[in-house]
């Protein structure tokens, strides 16, 4: 059970180290096999761009988790302490709300690419939607990350305080 | 509809709500009162996945890839004594030297940051060691690394490139001598510094063949430069390709020549690398719907027009815009900046006639030396980080060093050949 919960906890690097690795690996053989045995693969680049958007939308969700995602810290200087905390409750759960709202249209996104069953040009085999099914995890992660960090310590936190 | 827009992107930035959603969610209150549909919200959704289903922004992860593994691979030692070997000698000279190391590590990674964090931890203490003031030693490291992203490869710059549809290449050529023209100004600034403060400066180790040989001992760090931009002017990749060949070449030479990286490092680094590029993925995945609607309700036309009619100079407009962007970058990321300023920018300086190659390196520039003003310097904190001097030393330090980068731009500005040589050299623009 333990296991479990620590694989969860650090699912996203696991994900992003695998796709880093893929896609070193089919953009150098692609460039070396270009230049010196003067072949390059058809799918090289499209595949690589379809990790890059799985990449990207797994980073988003390791962002939250580490409370890296850029934003304007400004209120935070000049705010009194006590409504820090009630900025950065009201602004989590805005987050963890509005990306399960784009996660949301990203499903019937993914729906729609799924009925009209559209594969990708250089990559015939490949239904489209499995690159926007990336903002699927991204926007979900997104906002289970939020509530993990952000949201629930800040309420335990309240309570213990009450108490 | 303008000042829905922007009124409600200010109101959620001050919220402290991430910049993505912040573009998103203003974009999405816009289509809810103005075109009244859903088709529109799932073109905002839509444009958060496919911004990322580029070729030339893939560079990102992978220009920070070759900067996570060559700091992991304990290369910045030698790095550093190269910055030494030519200018230990002089007052200030270890001083110098950080500045010159700082330059030659921008020619290895693309961000401010990171080299803060991997030169500061050596430099500092060695600074402290030869009597330097702490808060001016973190200072010093933190400026010099605003050359960072001004030297080639450069995120931000590829960004640039991306959203103002110019050409990386000549973005990455437009930066070499004005990211040498910083530091020189930073050498100047701390030479009379260091004279004043008789921080002095080491006798050198020997002559010419002394210094080769210390040059010959960092020959793979000082090799990837040659080999990334080689490779990209000598038209055998493109940035993206060059960028894969530099995390290959990282890879084998942290792992086979100086023996540091392992498996678990390489993982770290990947990871690292993959998150700071989603950081600014999701800024431009967020800003691209935000930069179509501007174009839609023509804001960018309707800005030039309104600064036109203010004045017709064109050293007054660029004046007026850089003094927006500096204040601008005091509390917004660089990534964040270009993405949200270049679109409405771009247009009014290519009116006024300059070329957008000079206005995307003079707004890197800008926007890195924000990295280094209060209240939101990341490479002020990071250094402080690092040397641990109280935060308010820090800023009456790196002033002076603020205004020798701002004397740096106000030449590029005088001679704007500083930026235009190499790319006219290089045939990149006419």
């Amino acid at each position: 059970m333990k296991k479990i919960s620590y694989i969860l906890n650090h699912l996203e690097e696991y994900i992003l180290a695998f796709l880093m690795t893929i896609m070193v690996t089919v953009l150098a053989v692609q460039v070396f096999s270009r230049y010196v045995l003067s072949f390059s693969f058809s799918w090289a680049e499209q595949f690589a761009r379809i990790c890059f958007v799985w990449l990207t939308m797994v980073g988003i969700s390791l962002a939250a988790r580490e409370k890296m995602h850029l934003k304007i810290e400004l209120l935070q200087n000049i705010l009194p302490p006590k409504w820090i905390s009630k900025v950065n409750f009201f602004s989590s759960i805005y987050t963890a709300v509005f990306s399960l709202f784009l996660g949301y249209l990203i499903i019937k996104i993914v729906y729609m690419q799924f009925a009209l069953s559209q594969t990708f040009a250089s990559i015939t085999w490949l239904p489209v939607w499995v690159m926007y099914a990336a903002g699927i995890f991204g926007m979900f992660g997104l906002a289970i990350r939020t509530f993990q960090v952000s949201i629930f310590p800040l309420i335990s936190q309240k309570r213990s305080i009450k108490q | 509809m303008i000042w829905i827009l922007v009124g409600s992107l200010f109101f959620c930035m001050l919220l402290s709500i991430p910049i993505a959603l912040a573009l998103a969610s203003s974009c999405a209150l816009v289509f809810m009162i103005t075109y009244g549909g859903t088709q529109m919200m799932h073109l905002l959704a839509q444009a958060m996945i496919t911004t990322s289903d580029s070729f030339p922004l893939m560079a990102i992860p992978f220009f920070m890839l070759v900067g996570t593994l060559m700091s992991r691979s304990g290369l910045a030692k030698e790095i550093i004594g190269v910055g030494d070997a030519f200018t230990g000698e002089i007052a200030g000279g270890l001083g110098a030297s950080t500045v010159v190391a700082c330059m030659i590590f921008a020619a290895i990674s693309g961000s401010g940051p990171a080299v803060v964090a991997a030169l500061g931890v050596i430099l500092v203490p060695a600074m402290e060691e030869r009597k330097y003031d702490t808060a001016y030693a973190g200072s010093l490291v933190a400026a010099g690394a605003t050359i960072g992203p001004v030297i080639p490869p450069s995120i931000p710059m590829i960004v640039y490139g991306v959203v103002g549809g110019t050409s990386v290449v000549a973005m990455f050529a437009g930066g070499i001598l004005p990211g040498i023209l910083m530091g020189t100004c930073l050498v100047t600034v701390n030479y009379f510094v260091s004279k004043k403060r008789g921080y002095l400066g080491k006798k050198r180790g020997g002559g010419f063949s002394w210094i080769c040989k210390v040059c010959w001992q960092a020959k793979w760090a000082l090799a990837l430069p040659i080999l990334i931009l080689g490779g990209i002017y000598g038209g055998v990749f493109t940035p993206t390709e060059a960028a894969v060949i530099g995390s290959v070449y990282a890879l084998v030479v942290g792992t086979f020549i100086y023996k540091q990286l392992t498996i678990k490092k390489i993982s770290a680094a990947m990871v690292e690398a993959a998150l700071l590029s989603s950081l600014s993925m999701f800024v431009l995945g967020g800003a691209s719907t935000f930069g179509r609607l501007l174009t839609m309700e023509r804001i960018p036309q309707q800005l030039a027009e309104a600064m036109l009619s203010l004045t017709q100079s064109p050293v007054l407009i660029m004046a007026l815009i850089i003094g927006f962007l500096f204040i601008s970058g005091m509390f917004i990321d660089t990534i964040s900046n270009i993405v949200l300023f270049t679109p409405l920018f771009l247009p009014i300086v290519e009116k006024v006639g300059y070329h957008p190659v000079f206005f995307g390196v003079i707004m890197t520039i800008i926007l890195c030396i924000g990295m280094v003003t209060p209240p939101v310097g990341v490479n002020l904190y990071v250094a402080q980080g690092v040397c641990r001097a109280p935060f308010a030393n820090m800023i009456r330090e790196v002033l002076p060093l603020i205004l020798a980068l701002m004397a740096g731009v106000v030449l590029i500005l005088i001679f704007p050949g500083i930026v235009m040589f190499i790319p006219k050299v290089l045939g990149l623009v006419h």
